[in-house]
């Protein structure tokens, strides 16, 4: 196990730098980062010559990318303007831990990035949370009850959920649950932010905050994972070793739990295995229809103005990520199913 | 351990790590009960250190609490800031050539830490902008028209041109930087690009000080005792960012803010609804605007349809759309189609011709152009071309969208065809080295929402030496307008020194313009705010909408 470990880990060496060059390349294509410069105005064309030439812009791709995974601390650069280059550069490059600066905010990467990272997972957790709970609860008694009412109603509302664009329900649960209720002269949730500047930031704040986004998200997901649980289930309870375990006189709450839904995890562990390295890219939309400071919004707002830095410093990390959780999801397995041995 | 009891386990972490993750993040220290105004902002200001930004909402912050020498009220005239004294050459502190403004500062004035303003500041300011080490957002017109500021003493700035620069007043330090905080950076670093304050504005010479900026989240600034009118009114403003115009109008709905900002015409119906809500609109200098593709290149591919080369053409085009009704449909009445680009200000030509909804004209200036349908194909052609233009503007945005489908049938029923073909924002203004679609001339008819230096009229983007090509790759004439008699006049009202002198250029420019429809306004970009009425004394301008936030007052 060990020594697939260690080939695995070495393996995502090549594969991420080759996900690096794709991702710098179609990066750099998405579009002009000088173009939000001059904001509502166009920047001056002498403004966008010289900050073509300060953000590095004017150099092939190539160098570019170089520049961004190796730094240029080891070369001189031009820093008037005048073709000659001047003193040496700053960069130190992403393989030394230096992922750049926002061409944005004029800060580094890697600060950016930290600062929304906390506030996602407070978010995303919460609703991976609620996610897994209400997906088995709701999965596993369709499964049991199955065509009762109370399945049908599931599955209705499993479609339904699942079908609904996400910036609709979003603004749905906005509007009945924030301005209606409020027009109603009801508690309302509020609409924008973490918290209430005036309260500050307590864990009762960010709870009561979180509320529709957090139901936002898991409305969705639950829908679809619910029937994922549901199907596996049914598939698992009519294998004979479910019949032997009831022969044997357990109680169906053994069976259930300690049989069947161990083995009719194994889907959700994959998904659920893919889905927390994504926990940390946050949700786009929600994000920025709640005014949540995550790193869903950073991306949006990132790939908005082309701000290179940010983009790559997100995308790569969600890449390593990626990948490493899957070498981890595999050996999940290992643990859930005995059968399954890696040589 | 079982996999039931491992999984509730993990469970019982991941709800502790969300609730720790949330109790361990920096608090806020919960305050008493402050006068405070809430705003919410569309896109996060990206510094605040204003060289470094041409961000406008990066503009509207700066305001609050670091202003220039002076702000623009909301009837356009100098709110007097750092400057003790607006110059002109009646008070004698521009000189009879123009070339030199000398600009008395407020000797009261001081930094929020007990500094003082000093001439010094503005010196440092300019050194910073211009030192090549800095990467600041932009150098003019400091580079480009200055030849020296200094500091006669202390309370005594002296700006020399090295040509007479007319635009100076609404471009000229519009911002100061700290020269106590930032020169020590600069000493250590070689720039100020990596400084603290840029993003901290916790040294501040406005109303108010930044207290706490968390990023996409909020910015809070507090009430600045040492602002040189004595303390402002209200203790807090809270800028809320909320990157979503449907969570901002359900804000300004449920009352969580009481500034909303750049709300949509078709939003202030439902405003206008809301009892405890105000809606105005203020001149913001933006018109909405149709530019045509003018370009001769010997490069046939930048050029645009033969037929724009007719002034009849583009007169037709003008006659054939109804804007108004436009305006009054897509718009709900909120605006109206602008005669010229300095509509609303006295610059504005005032017997400009407004090219009112005149179908019969269109047809026969069409056909005295030579463009009938020939071939009995519904669009009019002329040896062998067919009149079908492209028409282009940034996807996404609705209201454009369906001024293009509009239009369209406008033109089609006087046998212009019009193929829509628009771009993303980030690629719609590449320049011409970078391949933008309009700098390449890929377009016939493009749209989008232009100003000028507001609440100056000056503008480049009209200049003959300002058309891109290979050698002048960044040039902002995409549509290859070289009329000499307009560009003469652009670049003398540039250098002109008196107003009334400058307002005559601008109304001949205007009439040049309107002319030979070297530019149409398709509607007065106005800008939408709501303000709630809790509050009182919020007078938003076009040039510096918070320029009296120091008196805004809040009833509870």
């Amino acid at each position: 196990m060990t020594r697939y470990i260690i080939r695995r880990l070495l393996q995502t060496i090549p594969l991420l730098l080759i996900i690096s060059v794709i991702l710098f390349v179609l990066a750099n294509k998405m579009g002009d980062p000088l173009a939000s410069f001059g904001g509502r105005r166009r920047i001056r064309s002498d403004d966008r010559e010289r900050l073509t030439r300060k953000l590095g812009l004017d150099k092939p791709i190539l160098v570019q990318y170089a520049i961004w995974l190796v730094g240029n601390d080891w070369m001189r650069v031009d820093i008037d303007g005048d073709g000659i280059p001047d003193e040496y550069g700053t960069r130190k490059g992403v393989l030394r831990g230096d992922f750049g600066k926002s061409f944005m905010e004029k800060r580094p990467v890697l600060e950016i990035i930290r600062e929304r990272v906390s506030n996602t997972l407070i978010l995303m957790l919460t609703c991976e949370v609620v996610i897994l709970i209400f997906s088995l609860l709701i999965g596993i008694y369709s499964a049991l009850r199955q065509y009762s009412t109370l399945d049908y109603v599931f599955t209705a509302f499993s479609f339904i959920g699942y079908s609904m664009p996400i910036f609709w329900l979003a603004l749905i649960l906005m509007y009945i649950f924030a301005v209606n209720f409020k027009q109603w002269g009801l508690p309302y949730f509020p609409t924008i932010g973490m918290y209430d500047l005036a309260v500050g930031r307590t864990v009762g704040q960010i709870a009561w905050h979180m509320v529709l986004p957090v139901a936002t998200i898991s409305i969705m997901s639950v829908a679809g994972y619910s029937r994922y649980v549901r199907s596996q289930m049914l598939e698992v309870i009519s294998q004979d070793y479910i019949r032997t375990a009831y022969a044997k006189g357990l109680p169906e709450r053994m069976v259930i739990m300690g049989h069947a839904l161990k083995n009719a995890a194994l889907p959700l562990v994959t998904i659920v295995g893919m889905d927390l390295p994504l926990l940390l890219s946050g949700a786009v939309v929600t994000e920025s229809i709640f005014a949540w400071p995550g790193m869903g919004r950073l991306f949006w707002s990132a790939a908005q103005d082309t701000d290179i830095p940010v983009l790559m410093g997100i995308l790569v990390i969600i890449s390593a990520l990626v990948v490493i959780f899957q070498i981890i999801t595999d050996i999940t397995y290992t643990f859930l199913d005995p059968r399954i041995r890696y040589n | 351990m079982s996999l039931k009891r491992l999984a509730w386990t993990t469970l019982l972490l991941a709800t502790i790590a969300s609730m720790f993750l949330a109790a361990c993040a920096p608090a806020t220290e919960p305050p008493g009960p402050p006068k405070t105004v809430t705003m919410t902002f569309f896109e996060e200001p990206d510094t605040f250190n204003a060289a470094y930004s041409g961000m406008w909402y990066a503009m509207l912050a700066y305001n609050i609490f670091n202003p220039g020498l002076w702000l623009w009220d909301n009837n356009l005239e100098p709110s007097l800031e750092m400057a003790a004294e607006f110059p002109t050459k009646e008070n004698g502190l521009i000189s009879e050539d123009g070339l030199t403004i000398t600009i008395p500062l407020k000797e009261e004035a001081k930094w929020s830490d007990g500094e003082p303003v000093t001439a010094g500041d503005f010196v440092f300011t300019y050194e910073m902008i211009l030192d090549p080490a800095n990467t600041v957002q932009s150098t003019w017109p400091y580079a480009d028209y200055l030849d020296s500021v200094t500091a006669q003493d202390d309370h005594m700035l002296v700006i020399k041109f090295g040509e007479p620069f007319a635009p100076w007043a609404t471009t000229l330090f519009t911002f100061l930087m700290p020269e106590h905080v930032l020169r020590p950076v600069f000493e250590a670093e070689g720039t100020i690009d990596d400084a603290e304050w840029n993003r901290a504005g916790d040294v501040a010479n406005g109303a108010f000080i930044v207290r706490e900026w968390v990023a996409a989240s909020h910015i809070i600034l507090e009430a600045n005792d040492n602002y040189w009118r004595g303390r402002p009114t209200i203790d807090e403003i809270y800028i809320l960012i909320v990157p979503d115009d449907e969570a901002q109008m359900a804000a300004i709905k449920t009352g969580d803010t009481d500034i909303g900002i750049f709300l949509s015409y078709a939003d202030i119906p439902t405003i206008e609804a809301l009892e405890d809500v105000d809606v105005i609109t203020v001149l913001s200098g933006y018109n909405e605007s149709w530019f045509f593709n003018l370009n001769t290149d010997e490069d046939a591919a930048k050029n645009g349809h033969p037929a724009l080369q007719d002034v009849r053409v583009r007169q037709a085009i003008a006659y054939a759309v109804d804007f108004d009704a436009i305006c009054e449909e897509l718009l709900f009445g909120g605006t109206y189609p602008p005669g010229t680009m300095w509509e609303e200000t006295p610059y504005n030509y005032p017997d400009v011709n407004l090219y009112a909804y005149d179908p019969v004209m269109a047809n026969s200036l069409l056909d005295d152009a030579g463009w009938v349908d020939s071939n009995d194909d519904g669009t009019r052609d002329k040896d062998g071309v067919e009149l079908i233009l492209t028409y282009s503007t940034t996807a996404g945005r609705e209201v454009r969208e369906q001024t293009q489908v509009v239009a369209q049938q406008y033109l089609a029923d006087v046998g212009i065809g019009i193929e829509i073909a628009n771009n993303s924002y980030d690629t719609m203004w590449n320049s011409y080295g970078d391949g933008g679609p309009i700098a390449t001339g890929n377009y016939d008819i493009a749209e989008w929402s232009e100003t000028t230096d507001f609440p100056d009229p000056n503008t480049s983007i009209f200049l003959c030496s300002e058309i891109p090509s290979d050698d002048v790759p960044v040039g902002g004439n995409w549509y290859g307008i070289c009329d000499q008699e307009m560009d003469a006049l652009f670049q003398a009202q540039a250098l002109e020194m008196d107003p009334d002198k400058r307002i005559e250029q601008f109304h001949d420019i205007g009439k040049i313009m309107s002319d030979n429809v070297y530019w149409l306004g398709v509607w007065h970009d106005n800008d939408v705010w709501t303000i709630n009425k809790r509050t009182s004394n919020i007078k938003i301008s076009g040039g510096n909408p918070f320029w009296n936030c120091f008196e805004w007052d809040v009833s509870e």
